[in-house]
């Protein structure tokens, strides 16, 4: 999709859900909103006030007929969402009252918005950088009280002021090299190398736990992955259907039901939780073919995990030949040992227990809240920053940044002369430009808008 | 052509005969046009107004890129320098730049010689009191005696002579220069055209008699052996190379400016000037006042000339009456008893604001005008040169009907120069930074003969043969480049002891010569090498400073090899802006969806690219991405008509 960024027509769009409803918001933008709005609406008591909410009746320009009585809000250019003219017409919600209003602005020259395209005239004004637009999707779009959290403290600006933070930080250096360079005969001084790693110390660490709660914002908005992994007849679709409350997986008692991946979504104290049932894995001889198909899918599910359920049953226990010890858990990812079935232990597994961070019996309700409230806990560790970024497009960018500000580091480290420094530090700060998008180009934008859904 | 009763008008007028004035009508006649030098006096054609001295920091890439291009201002400066030096010679290679003391006499005599000698170029000696045009149409000047002269092209480079007030203590009186008349008549003659004058001022120092100096109690500066030179051919320096020395203010020099400043004494301060000073070129009274912390600044002591006792105190620009400059000179360590020869003064001039122009120079509203050097807001002799080169070029091809010489950012100081004046304008004199520059790293000294051959061979002043050399030159370089990848040298007693003799680990196997070099602090000449370069050099060349400057530029590209390549991709990068041409008639009527202020500056401004007009202050990376869209629609629409018109 290519947007329209002269921002050159008036646009509209449904702002709440289809459908009948008590209300329905129709929004209009652009430098024509208020003239569409004075040929639609007559107010009651015959002035439309900016700001103040006012009652009035909605007719059809040509005919002059009433389509209803609306509440009409109208925002200056400037002072509005979008940063331009900005009309809310609040009907009674229903769908062919919305159909006709569209209708009829769309025969002045209103053009229907894109997904996104409020927000993103909202950026183009400068009403908000890009990052904030990015919370503004989040905020709708979060499914947890935990991703509203980061989403409401990103809008709030927070990353916004840790980046600006480090680039002040990296850019003010700048100067003092600057006048070291165009002044060769002032003496100076050449003690500027010691602040500078500093600085980019500084910077690099702001970057680096961005990053590092990128991965993790991404996951608050997606849903945190939960792996159940272990041998064929472990239980793992039994837990799974514990866990969501219904029967989402099938249980089956014989060995290799589950060939294909399960996955399924629930809430936990605040977080959203993609639960993911795997193939039960075997690495004996005697494995079909399409269990073979689901054992590699096992193992590509473990890398993208940010937790595993390792379940090892106690009426088959395996012990320290459990397939999860195989697994050389490259990004280190948090693993849960869970003995499962623990309602059918024998004495002889007893001697496995140290092997174990939990038992579980998951036809018991006490069993299973305690593993719950061990889940929370865990990834209640992993989320210790309260505003993280969010997306996909966003942890590539703070990549660039991070390259740029380990090359910058690297000329500092390898001595190269201060113009060269200048110029790392510049592209650094070129990095930290399209990451707040001060330095706008149309292939940024795109990437973040086009996730956005119509009329916000 | 003939002056008073001429029928047929000239094909260049050049008025003034500063350092612009000179380069401008150089240019032009060099490109076979008829060219006329009005200046209001023939003995002071290139006269070295303040400090004598060419190039440093930024500014000597300027000049060596007109050495390039074709301009005279290194040739000159190379024959008559008495002092050479690298500045920031121990800093990266972007940042080295030559400089040279001048003896002014011989620098005034050698350009003035080239000038009266020059084909297709005439002097004349008049003041200029207004221009003859119909409407928009300028045809030439009118003078005071001789009066009207015809031209088809006129070029205005009167630097500060333009309703130019000197100031000196509380008195002051009309002049361009120390004991010259100001330029009257044309300021009004400008404004009556339309065009928007402003106010700016500049500084000079006292001149002291150096035989009343002690020089024995001051840190002497030596020339550079072997002299950096200015040109590519780089020929010994002529003259007799000498000494600078430094010394510096004391407390008592600040208090006594103090107390004149307190007294009212000093026009920068009392409301005497409306002009805006520079920031970076401050009267002494200025740093007193805004550096209070610093209780001293370093002067420079500059012989003006093998052949005068006379003495420049860089660092010593002012204007404080007369009274006081020697009662604050003698505080100086050396000075106790100085002498001086003439007293420091502020000049205060016209200027036009060079958002008026286009990137040719050309003023934007009118046709057969040119503006160049102080006129248009700069200071410094390098930055009004390279101006007047471009105008006199830019003149030469209007009349031959030949698309515009314009030079880029990306690939010349002077390019950054037009390009910062025509689209930011400026409120206070401009000087060429390196930090002005976004490429440094590839706008350096060492290959200018590089990065502007197209450039010169575009113009077409600069001979074959010399543009061969230019040629030869690199290609050495680049066999020196694929030898230095292609050898390996193997550890050596002498290698390693020249290695440790750096503070460099030695080498324990063998490795290319390339990794070598890449070491901080090797250079190519002290390897022990028979470098490919050298034959090439034997073979007619035989220039030792060629070969020196072949070695360091092979240096140079080894070393930085990497963020030379990363500044080129930048530049890359970038071309798609400089390339996206801005048709001339987009700013005809409002563009819809773009805020009433930016539309203002963009149709003030008419930048030519999309590229100038992101440098535009105020112009939104959303503005240029609408202007973008605005663009190819006009694109379409044209192809469209264009189509129509076929059918």
């Amino acid at each position: 999709m290519s947007y329209d960024l002269n921002r050159s027509d008036t646009i509209c769009a449904l702002a709440t859900p289809p459908g009948r409803s008590a209300l329905a918001i129709v929004r209009v933008s652009g430098a024509n909103a208020y003239t569409y709005r004075d040929k639609l609406f007559t107010a009651h008591r015959g002035v439309v006030k900016d700001y103040v909410a006012t009652l009035g009746l909605l007719s059809t320009p040509d005919s002059g007929e009433h389509i209803d009585e609306c509440l009409v809000t109208s925002f200056p250019e400037g002072r509005s969402y979008t940063g331009e003219a900005l009309v809310e017409f609040s009907l009674h919600g229903n769908p062919n009252l919305v159909r006709i209003l569209v209708r009829d602005l769309q025969s002045l020259g209103c053009r229907s918005a894109e997904p996104g395209e409020f927000t993103m005239r909202s950026v183009l004004t400068g009403k908000r950088d890009l990052l904030k637009a990015q919370a503004v999707y989040d905020l709708i779009e979060a499914e947890s009280e935990r991703a509203l959290k980061v989403a409401a403290s990103n809008l709030h600006g927070q990353p916004t002021n840790s980046i600006a933070r480090a680039r002040k930080a990296v850019i003010s250096v700048l100067a003092e090299i600057e006048a070291r360079l165009d002044y060769p005969d002032e003496e100076l001084g050449d003690t500027l190398t010691q602040q500078l790693r500093e600085d980019l110390g500084k910077a690099q660490e702001v970057i680096e736990e961005l990053i590092a709660s990128a991965a993790w914002g991404g996951r608050l908005m997606s849903g945190i992955r939960v792996v159940l992994f272990g041998p064929p007849n472990a239980g793992k679709s039994t837990l799974m259907n514990a866990l969501l409350g219904e029967e989402r997986a099938i249980v089956h008692s014989s060995a290799g039901t589950t060939r294909d991946m399960l996955e399924a979504k629930f809430e936990l104290q605040g977080f959203s939780i993609t639960l993911v049932d795997v193939a039960g894995v075997r690495f004996g001889d005697d494995v079909h073919d399409i269990e073979a198909v689901g054992v590699e899918k096992a193992l590509a599910a473990l890398e993208r995990a940010d937790l595993i359920l390792a379940l090892d049953p106690s009426d088959k226990p395996m012990g320290a030949k459990h397939p999860i010890y195989d697994w050389p858990n490259p990004q280190g990812r948090r693993i849960l040992k869970i003995q499962s079935k623990a309602d059918l232990v024998t004495e002889p597994t007893r001697q496995l227990d140290t092997l174990y961070d939990f038992k579980l019996s998951a036809t018991d309700k006490n069993s299973l809240a305690e593993l719950r409230s061990k889940m929370s806990a865990i990834l209640e560790l992993e989320s210790n920053s309260s505003s993280a970024l969010t997306s996909a497009h966003q942890e590539q960018e703070l990549k660039h940044t991070q390259v740029a500000l380990e090359q910058a580091l690297q000329a500092l480290d390898s001595a190269m002369p201060l113009e060269i420094l200048s110029a790392e530090i510049r592209n650094a700060g070129y990095r930290f430009d399209r990451l707040t998008g001060d330095s706008l180009s149309e292939d940024v934008l795109n990437q973040v808008f086009t996730r956005f859904c119509l009329g916000k | 052509m003939s002056l008073g009763t001429q029928t047929k008008p000239w094909d260049v007028l050049v008025v003034g005969g500063g350092h612009a004035g000179c380069e401008a009508s150089l240019a032009a006649s060099r490109l076979g046009f008829k060219t006329l030098l009005v200046t209001g006096s023939i003995d002071r054609i290139a006269a070295m107004s303040c400090n004598p001295a060419v190039g440093g920091v930024g500014k000597g890439h300027i000049v060596k890129e007109l050495d390039i291009l074709g301009g005279d201002m290194g040739i000159v400066a190379d024959a008559t320098g008495i002092q050479f030096r690298t500045l920031n010679a121990s800093r990266g290679p972007a940042v080295q730049a030559t400089r040279c003391q001048s003896d002014m006499r011989a620098y005034q005599a050698t350009m003035a010689a080239r000038i009266v000698s020059q084909e297709n170029l005439s002097v004349h000696q008049d003041d200029v009191i207004g221009l003859v045009n119909a409407g928009a149409n300028v045809q030439g000047v009118q003078t005071r005696f001789g009066g009207n002269i015809h031209a088809r092209q006129t070029i205005i480079t009167t630097g500060t002579f333009l309703g130019g007030k000197l100031h000196l203590g509380q008195d002051k009186r009309p002049g361009g220069r120390a004991g010259e008349a100001p330029a009257s008549g044309l300021s009004k003659a400008l404004t009556g055209l339309g065009l928007e004058l402003g106010r700016l001022k500049t500084g000079t120092c006292p001149r002291l008699d150096g035989r009343t100096i002690n020089w024995a109690v001051l840190e002497e500066q030596l020339p550079e052996t072997p002299a950096p030179r200015f040109t590519f051919e780089s020929t010994p320096p002529p003259l007799k190379q000498i000494s600078c020395f430094m010394t510096k203010t004391t407390s008592q020099t600040h208090d006594v400016i103090y107390d004149a400043i307190h007294s009212g004494d000093a026009p920068v301060y009392n409301g005497q000037i409306d002009g805006t000073g520079p920031r970076y070129c401050p009267s002494i009274e200025d740093k007193v006042v805004r550096f209070r912390a610093k209780n001293s600044h370093l002067i420079f002591l500059e012989p003006q000339g093998l052949h005068t006792p006379e003495v420049y105190p860089n660092g010593l620009s002012t204007s404080l009456a007369p009274s006081d400059q020697i009662k604050f000179l003698r505080t100086i360590p050396g000075l106790e008893e100085t002498q001086v020869t003439r007293w420091g003064y502020a000049v205060e001039y016209d200027f036009l604001n060079p958002t008026q122009l286009d990137s040719t120079l050309k003023v934007k509203s009118l046709s057969g005008l040119y503006t160049a050097g102080q006129i248009n807001g700069t200071t410094g002799y390098e930055e009004a040169a390279v101006q007047g080169f471009l105008a006199g070029v830019n003149a030469a091809r209007a009349l031959q009907e030949k698309d515009p010489f314009i030079l880029t950012r990306q690939e010349a100081y002077g390019g950054v120069l037009v390009d910062d004046l025509v689209t930011q304008g400026t409120k206070e004199p401009y000087r060429m930074f390196t930090s002005r520059a976004e490429h440094r790293l590839i706008l350096r000294e060492d290959n200018v003969h590089t990065r502007l051959y197209d450039a010169a061979k575009k113009i077409g002043i600069v001979s074959e043969d010399r543009l061969r050399s230019f040629e030869r030159f690199e290609e050495a370089v680049q066999r020196n480049l694929a030898h230095a990848r292609s050898t390996t040298l193997s550890p050596s007693d002498s290698l390693n002891a020249y290695l440790e003799e750096l503070g460099e680990q030695p080498m324990r196997q063998g490795a290319t010569l390339e990794k070598v070099l890449r070491r901080p602090k090797v250079e190519a000449s002290r390897l022990g090498v028979e470098w490919p370069s050298a034959p090439f050099l034997s073979a007619g060349d035989s220039s030792e400073h060629l070969e020196s400057k072949i070695l360091k530029r092979t240096t140079i590209e080894v070393k930085y090899a990497g963020y030379i390549e990363r500044a080129s991709d930048a530049i890359a990068r970038e071309k798609v802006l400089e390339d996206a041409v801005i048709p001339e008639n987009l700013f005809e009527s409002q563009l819809a969806g773009m805020s009433n202020e930016v539309f203002d500056k963009l149709s003030t401004l008419r930048p030519k690219t999309l590229g100038q007009a992101s440098r535009i202050s105020g112009v939104t990376p959303a503005a240029i991405g609408l202007l973008s869209v605005h663009i190819a629609r006009k694109q379409e629409h044209t192809n469209q008509v264009n189509e129509d018109t076929r059918r």
